[in-house]
C-alpha cells in the first residue's frame, strides 16, 4: 500500500489540527465545500447547523476509514470510501427530519450533498487513509471546524447586513439601518467569501501559491 | 494486492453493514419525520383558515386543533380532494413550476368562489422573481377575487402587472412571465378538480 510522504517526525495532534483549521484551512486554502458555503450561508444559523454536520460526518468517516485502512482493497477503495460517507450524511439527514424540521426543511438538499463534498472524500484519502484513527478523528474534527468557522462568519455577515438580524434576533434597529437585500441572494454570497478569502489570503503568508489551484464542490 | 475474492467480500460485507445502519435509523426516526410532515400540512391548511396556531407549536398540539376543527373531504386522507373548516373551504393546489413543484392551497369563503386566502408553501422558483409567489405582497392580490364565474366555470386570470380589474383577474409577478403560467395553470387545474369533486 502507498504510503504518503510525512512530515519529519510524523503528524502530531496538534500540528494536524492547526492545519485543517488554519494551514491548510479546506475553504480558503484549498478552496473545496464552495457550493455549500455559498448556498447554506444565508443566515447565522443554517451555517452553524451546515458546519456540524460536516464535523461529524468528517470525523466518523475519517474514523471508519482509518480503522478500516489495512482492509480496504486498494481497487474498491473509493467505492468504499463513498458507501461510509454517504451513511453518515443519511444519518445526519435523517436525525435533522426527525428532530429539527424547520432547519432541515431550510438546508435542503444541502445536508444530502455533503456526500459529494470534497473535503470528506479528500480527508478520506489524503489522510485517513495513512493515518492512525486518533489522529485521522482529529483532522476530521479540525477541517470540520475549518469549514464551519469560515461559514459561520459568512453567515453571519450575510444574515446583519442582509437583514439587520443575527441567529433572528433584530441587532441593527430598523430606525436608521436599511437592510440590504442583496446579501442574502446568491450573488452577495460570492461577494461575501470572495472578499473573505482575499483577507485572510492577505493576512495569511503564503508559502507556495502554484501548488494551490484545483476546485470543488 | 489483495485477492479478488477477499475484495468481493469486503464488498458484500461493507454493503451490508451500510444498509444495516441506515436501516436501523430509518425505524428510529420515521415515526417523528412522518409527524413532522404531518403537521406541516396541517398547519398549512389551518393557516389558510385563519386559525391562530402558536409559532413553536408542538406538533400534537397542531394536529390536535386540525382534527378538532377541520374535516378532510377525500379519499385518501394524505392527498385530499378539499378541506371544510365549517362552510370555509381549502382547495388544495399543486402542479409543476418552472424548476420544481409548486404546491399551495386556496381558502374559498361560503359561497364557494370568493377567495379568502391563498398560499404557496413549496415552491422552488427564481428568488427575487418567481420566488415572490410565496410573499404575502403577492398572495394577498388573490383576496376577494372570484374563482369561478357565474355558470361556474373556473375564470381566474393572472393578467400583465398593473392591468388586473374587476372580480376575476390578478396581476402576475413582473420579470416572472413563466412562473405566472405555471401558476394559472395549477390554479385552474386545482378549481376545475374541485368543481368535478364537489359534484360527486
Amino acid at each position: 500500500m502507498a504510503q504518503a510522504p510525512v512530515p519529519i517526525g510524523g503528524p502530531t495532534a496538534k500540528s494536524t489540527f492547526l492545519a485543517g483549521l488554519w494551514a491548510n484551512n479546506p475553504i480558503f486554502c484549498q478552496i473545496l465545500g464552495i457550493c455549500s458555503a455559498l448556498a447554506v450561508t444565508t443566515r447565522l444559523e443554517n451555517s452553524l447547523v451546515m458546519g456540524v454536520a460536516l464535523i461529524f460526518v468528517i470525523a466518523m468517516s475519517n474514523l471508519a476509514v482509518s480503522i478500516l485502512r489495512h482492509l480496504i482493497p486498494r481497487r474498491i477503495r473509493m467505492i468504499v470510501e463513498v458507501a461510509i460517507i454517504a451513511t453518515f450524511v443519511i444519518v445526519f439527514d435523517q436525525f435533522l427530519k426527525g428532530y429539527y424540521w424547520e432547519m432541515s426543511k431550510q438546508l435542503g438538499p444541502y445536508v444530502g450533498l455533503i456526500i459529494t463534498n470534497c473535503i470528506v472524500m479528500g480527508r478520506a484519502e489524503a489522510y485517513a487513509l495513512h493515518n492512525k484513527a486518533s489522529l485521522s478523528v482529529v483532522d476530521g474534527i479540525a477541517n470540520g471546524l475549518g469549514y464551519a468557522v469560515i461559514l459561520a462568519i459568512i453567515g453571519a455577515s450575510r444574515e446583519l447586513i442582509g437583514t439587520g438580524k443575527l441567529l433572528g434576533y433584530e441587532v441593527l434597529s430598523g430606525n436608521w439601518y436599511v437592510p440590504n437585500h442583496f446579501f442574502i441572494y446568491p450573488p452577495g454570497a460570492f461577494i461575501a467569501l470572495g472578499l473573505l478569502i482575499w483577507l485572510i489570503r492577505a493576512i495569511k503568508p503564503q508559502e507556495d501559491d502554484s501548488s494551490q489551484s484545483g476546485a470543488g464542490s | 494486492m489483495k485477492s479478488n475474492l477477499f475484495t468481493v467480500i469486503f464488498a458484500i460485507v461493507m454493503g451490508v453493514v451500510c444498509s444495516l445502519v441506515l436501516t436501523a435509523v430509518a425505524e428510529w426516526i420515521t415515526p417523528r419525520r412522518e409527524a413532522n410532515e404531518k403537521a406541516e400540512r396541517y398547519r398549512n391548511v389551518l393557516e389558510i383558515f385563519n386559525i391562530a396556531v402558536a409559532e413553536g407549536a408542538a406538533n400534537q398540539e397542531i394536529i390536535k386543533t386540525f382534527e378538532e376543527k377541520v374535516t378532510i373531504v377525500g379519499d385518501d386522507p394524505a392527498n385530499p380532494d378539499y378541506y371544510l373548516y365549517g362552510r370555509l373551504i381549502a382547495i388544495p393546489a399543486q402542479g409543476p413550476g418552472l424548476w420544481g413543484p409548486i404546491e399551495g392551497l386556496i381558502g374559498l369563503a361560503r359561497d364557494g368562489t370568493t377567495i379568502t386566502a391563498v398560499s404557496f408553501y413549496k415552491q422552488e422558483e427564481t428568488p427575487g422573481l418567481g420566488g415572490e409567489i410565496a410573499g404575502k405582497d403577492f398572495t394577498d392580490r388573490f383576496v376577494n377575487k372570484k374563482l369561478f364565474d357565474t355558470r361556474g366555470q373556473p375564470a381566474l386570470k393572472l393578467v400583465r402587472p398593473g392591468r388586473a380589474k374587476g372580480d376575476y383577474e390578478v396581476d402576475a409577478i413582473s420579470g416572472a412571465t413563466m412562473t405566472s403560467d405555471k401558476v394559472q395553470a395549477l390554479i385552474t387545474a386545482a378549481a376545475e378538480k374541485f368543481k368535478s369533486k364537489e359534484a360527486e
